[in-house]
This record gives structure tokens, sequence and C-alpha cells, in this order.
């Protein structure tokens, strides 16, 4: 605080000035007043008169001369105008200190808007705190997601010195959740540098927390630690709990801000892995038959497929060529897997399958030569069951191999539905040795043949239950007199009945051919 | 070397006065009004190297008061440094035209006024 003068206070502009001069003209003169440096202030009165010191506190800020009584009472109005005066710095001073105190939390909140993230908030909290509060160092402690652990977000000068997350200080104020004061009596000995230079000298600590106090929860704290001067009063306390109120409400809006901006991002992979499954389906469809019926101009047999893809894009596959004009290749498999990866190796299976069948191998050659060229080339565990067959339009003679797939239906003109035999083939793509077997069967006219993926006995209902091939093998027994568009057509309207909406996790695929 | 606090609220003009207090002890003299008329027949007799300035105040507003000193023989150089209540327009282009030097928004940084006080006196 500056030093009162005698000057200021009864200076030309003044407001004590005109009293002093009346009542030096009412009292007996000659008067004088000068400074404490023995410069005349007002009036003049000549050496060896009585002299009175104009005091505040123990400083002498002038004297007056004069006749004795005259200057005693003059000295009596300035001794009290100097009171006044200080009282009222006093209380000035006072008042300035809380106006700044206003101005720097007015300053942090507009501060504290323009942030977004969580360190840069913490930043300006602890800065606009050390401006008022004394601190050797201190800290922002806080969680981003309730129940995670506490971390410091900011912190400054010594940062040993701080409490770490988890100890009984943090503990304490974040359960009670208001601001407390420390001081530890115990004093902290100076322990940094060598061990002989240790001087055993010690520190008084007062440490300060105010938790972070936001609309759901406590999000954390700030603490504020003072090794260099007096311990923190009530005053620091409730300054800093004004302080971090604003920091936990502007942590807060940054942690939702995260949040919205995590699931804006989640939101932009979940379009982007859409748009990829998308791509897989439309690889996967582009490869299979499309127009039906496919040889219009074929009355010798009728032919029919359909394959309702799952949402996360499965692996089946199926295709019918004629190899020659007697021999039509009839070809169903499901690749392991879904999504992208499950339509490439899927497309790959496929082509390879059809370009060694055009080759008019038999079925079982196809399927050790497919099994060797996939093993060959396939670094990933993935895999492909296959059912191939052949069919002799002429003498209705189907040779087949299968891979692991599914065993087809065969349904007899008569009405009679039975499961091929099976040929006992593991999946293409597991084991590069394996041999593969192949059968043969009998379509007479009349009779017809329903492959399938497991996606059709495995199709479930809202409460998981399984379609399963028992169903499958009804509805071919009720529709075996029908042509293959219409057993599909039926089959399907029965999957959908049963399924009743239900999410379907595997792609739903049935071909079937029919000897006219 | 003088400073003008210009102010017709009391506790405002005792706030500034109590931020520069410490230039008293480098022999700046505060001087006090408390509307427009005062703080220019002050300047007018005391001569002020600085005025920190109101603008809303009665009789005469702080643009009028800066207008007459910044056209007055003598006076021009008084650097003038308008103070206006934040929330409140101020308006700019008014200020550059009647020649403010400067202007804050209250409630003002204590410790950048004093930095600019000092600045402005050279000390």
């Amino acid at each position: 605080m500056a030093i009162l003068s005698l000057k200021a206070l009864i200076g030309a502009t003044s407001d004590a000035a005109a009293s002093v001069r009346a009542l030096m003209s009412a009292l007996d003169g000659p008067l004088g007043i000068e400074d404490a440096a023995g410069k005349p202030l007002m009036g003049a009165a000549p050496d060896g008169l009585h002299r009175v010191p104009v005091l505040c506190g123990d400083t002498a800020l002038g004297c007056v001369s004069g006749p004795a009584a005259s200057a005693e009472a003059l000295a009596l109005l300035l001794q009290h105008l100097v009171a006044k005066e200080a009282e009222r710095r006093s209380l000035a001073g006072e008042v300035l200190h809380l106006y700044r105190e206003i101005h720097l939390i007015d300053q942090l909140s507009e501060d504290l808007t323009a942030l977004l993230e969580v360190s840069a908030v913490s930043k300006s909290a602890l800065a606009q705190a050390r401006r008022l509060i004394a601190a050797t160092s201190g800290g922002v402690l806080v969680t981003d997601k309730a129940g995670e652990p506490l971390r410091y977000s900011a912190q400054f000068g010594e940062v040993a010195a701080l409490p770490e997350p988890g100890s009984a200080y943090v503990d304490s104020v974040l359960e009670r959740g208001v601001a407390e004061i420390f001081n530890v009596g115990a004093m902290i000995r100076e322990c940094s540098g060598p061990p002989e230079a240790r001087t055993g000298s010690s520190r008084f600590r007062s440490l300060i927390f105010a938790p972070l106090r936001a609309k759901q929860r406590t999000l954390g704290l700030v603490v504020l630690i003072n090794d260099a001067g007096d311990p923190y009063t009530a005053a620091d306390l409730k300054l800093l709990n004004t302080i971090a109120l604003q920091t936990a409400a502007a942590i807060e809006n940054s942690l939702m801000c995260t949040e919205m901006v995590a699931a804006a991002r989640y939101r932009e992979q979940l379009a982007a892995i859409n748009k990829e499954l998308d791509t897989a389906r439309n690889i996967q469809h582009s490869l299979l038959p499309r127009i039906f019926p496919p040889f219009p101009d074929r009355q010798d047999f009728d032919i029919h497929a359909q394959m309702t893809s799952a949402r996360a894009v499965g692996g089946d596959f199926f295709d019918f060529f004629l190899i020659d004009n007697d021999h039509l290749g009839i070809l169903i498999g499901d690749v392991s897997g879904k999504g992208t990866p499950a339509a490439l190796y899927m497309a790959m299976t496929h082509t390879h399958v059809k370009t060694v069948a055009l080759q008019g191998r038999a079925p079982q050659e196809c399927m050790a030569e497919v099994n060797r060229i996939l093993r060959s080339d396939n670094a990933s565990s993935m895999y492909a069951t296959c059912f191939y067959g052949i069919l002799d339009t002429r003498t209705g003679q189907l040779q087949y191999s299968n891979a692991g797939h599914n065993p087809p239906y065969r349904i007899a003109a008569g009405g009679h539905v039975s499961l091929l035999d099976e040929t006992g083939g593991t999946p293409l793509g597991l084991f590069p040795w394996k041999k593969y077997e192949g059968a043969s069967a009998q379509l007479d006219p009349g009779d017809g043949l329903f492959l399938f993926t497991d996606g059709v006995p495995e199709a479930n209902d809202p409460r998981e239950e399984e379609f399963t091939t028992r169903r499958v093998r009804d509805v071919l027994l009720e529709a075996a007199q029908l042509p293959s568009r219409e057993i599909i057509c039926k089959m399907n309207t029965q999957l959908l009945a049963f399924t009743a909406g239900a999410q379907q996790s595997d792609d739903i695929t049935m071909v079937c051919v029919r000897r006219n | 070397m003088k400073i003008l606090i210009v102010d017709d609220e009391p506790h405002l003009r005792m706030l500034i006065q109590q931020t520069l207090e410490e230039l008293e002890d480098e022999g700046v003299e505060l001087l006090t009004a408390g509307d427009g008329e005062q703080a220019l027949d002050t300047i007018r007799a005391e001569r002020p190297e600085l005025v920190l300035l109101d603008v809303m105040m009665p009789k005469k507003n702080g643009f009028d008061v800066c207008h007459a000193v910044k056209r007055e023989d003598g006076l021009g150089g008084t650097y003038i440094i308008l103070l206006t209540a934040k929330g409140q327009e101020f308006d700019r282009a008014r200020g550059q035209e009647v020649g403010a030097d400067q202007y804050m928004t209250k409630p003002f940084d204590p410790d950048a006024l004093l930095e600019k006080a000092r600045s402005v006196l050279g000390i």
C-alpha cells in the first residue's frame, strides 16, 4: 500500500483542505503544517514554537507548529483525517482485491466457454487460480468417465508434491464433495539433492482441495499446494471453490462434446462398413445367375434358384451351366465367415469350380482340383462347403460329389422325398491331400432335386428357434408335384411365416431342378 | 504527473484510485471528478497527462468531454482512455471520431490498467 502523505490529504484539490484552512483561521495563530521532510504545506509559524507530530501508526507524516493549544487542536484534526484516510484506503484495498477476483473469474468463465478440450480447460483454470491464490504447485485431477481412474489433466510447479490419485486426501475430498484445507503440521523435510547436502531443514505445507462438481457426479478436483508461505485461508477455499465450479461445468461440456464427436465418428464408420457390405453383396450377386428361366428354350428340365442375403453378408453361392448340350452342371456352396472376406473367398471358389467344371471333369475330380488350388493360395483359414453335380439331361443320371455341404433332397415324382447319399468329402480349402469321392443318383422324368445352404434349416424365428430340416422336408413333401419355381416359392413363403421378421444371420439359398 | 479519474459512480472512482495508488509513491497525483463538467474544469485547471473517462455520465458524457479536450489548444496531447461497461454497445466509430486514444471495458483488469497507466506516463 502506498504511504499516506499529508500533501495528498490537504492538497489544493482535496475535500479536507477547506476544513483545515477554516480551523486554522479560527484558532490562535500563527500556525504552520509541514510534511515529514520539513517542507511547508499550509500556513507558516516562526521557529521555536510548539511542534506536534502527525502520526500514521508509528510513522510521522509531518508536524504542526504554533501556540501549544492551537497546534494540539489542529494536529488532532489532522490525526483524525489521517486515520479516516487510512481506514478508507484499507477498505478500498479490500474492495479492489474482491474486484480483482471478480474480474479474473469473469475472465475465466469467458475463456472457458471458448475451450473444448479438458486439458485446455484445466490449464486455464489453474492459471487463473494461481493469479488469485499463492501456490508453489497445483493440478487438476479428472476422470473422463464415471468409474474410470483419475488422471492429472494439468499441473504446474513441483509435480512430485502433488497427491497421487487414490491417496487419502483425494479420496476424502471426492467422497465428501466439499472443498478442504489440509495443513501438514509434521513439516516436509527437504530431501532434494545428494544425501550429504540434505540439511534436514523443513518446510510447512498447506494444501487446498476443491471438488469439480458437475450436475451428475464429481468429475475430479483441483488442488493447490503452498510450501512457501502462510497456510491457506477460508477466503482462498471459497475462491478455489468458485473456480472449481466454473471449471467443472466447462469440463462436463468438454466431455459431452468429446462423446458427441466419438458418436458421430462411430456413425461415419458404421456408414462406411455398410457401404463396404453393400459392395460385398454386389460382388456376390453379380457372379450368380440372375435371369430366370435361365434356359428358356429347354423344355426337358426346369430350374430355379433364390438367394436372400443376410444383413451381414454371408458367403453363399450357386450356379448352373450347360457343359455341353446334354450335361447340366449344378453347383451350390457356402463359405465360412461373413462380410467382405467371405464374399471375396466365395467369388474365388465359385470361379475355380466353374472353370474346372466347364472342362468337363467329373465332380470328384473337380472338387479335388479346386481344393488343391484353394489350399495352395489360401493364407487365411477360410474354407467352403460345396456340392457339385452333373445331370445327364437325356438319361437322368446325376453324378455328384459333396465337399462337406448339406446333402440335397431328391424329390421323386411319386411324392417320396429323400436325401442324396453322402460322399464323405471335407470342405474345400482345408486339407490339400484330401481325396473326394463321387456318387450317382437317378432322376427320372418328374423327379426333382432340391439344393440348399444351411441358412434354410437354420433360419430362426424371433425366439431363436430354427426352421430345421424336418420342416424343409415337410414343405417338399407338400410341394412334390410343383414346378421348380413354385417349390422355391412355397419354401420361401413358409420361411417368411416362420421367421416372422426376425433378423437372419446367414444367407438363405435354394436351387431346384426338375426333369420334365 | 497527474491522472484524472472520471466516473459518476463513487465506488468505481475509488476502485480505480486504489488500483493506481502505488503510482503516488512515484510522485503521481491522482485526481477525481464525478461528472463531465467537473472533469472538463479539472482538466483545464490541472492539465493531467492521463484521463480515465467513463462514457455514460450525467450532464456531459465521455464522448463530449473527450471531443472538447482534444480540440482545445494545449490539451490535445492529453491521453484519454474511455471506460465502457461490458455488454454495453460501444460505438468504436464515435470513439475514434472524438479522438479517444483507447477504450477499456468494465469490469476492468486492475493489473492491465496499472500497466497501461505506467506506460502512458513513462514510469
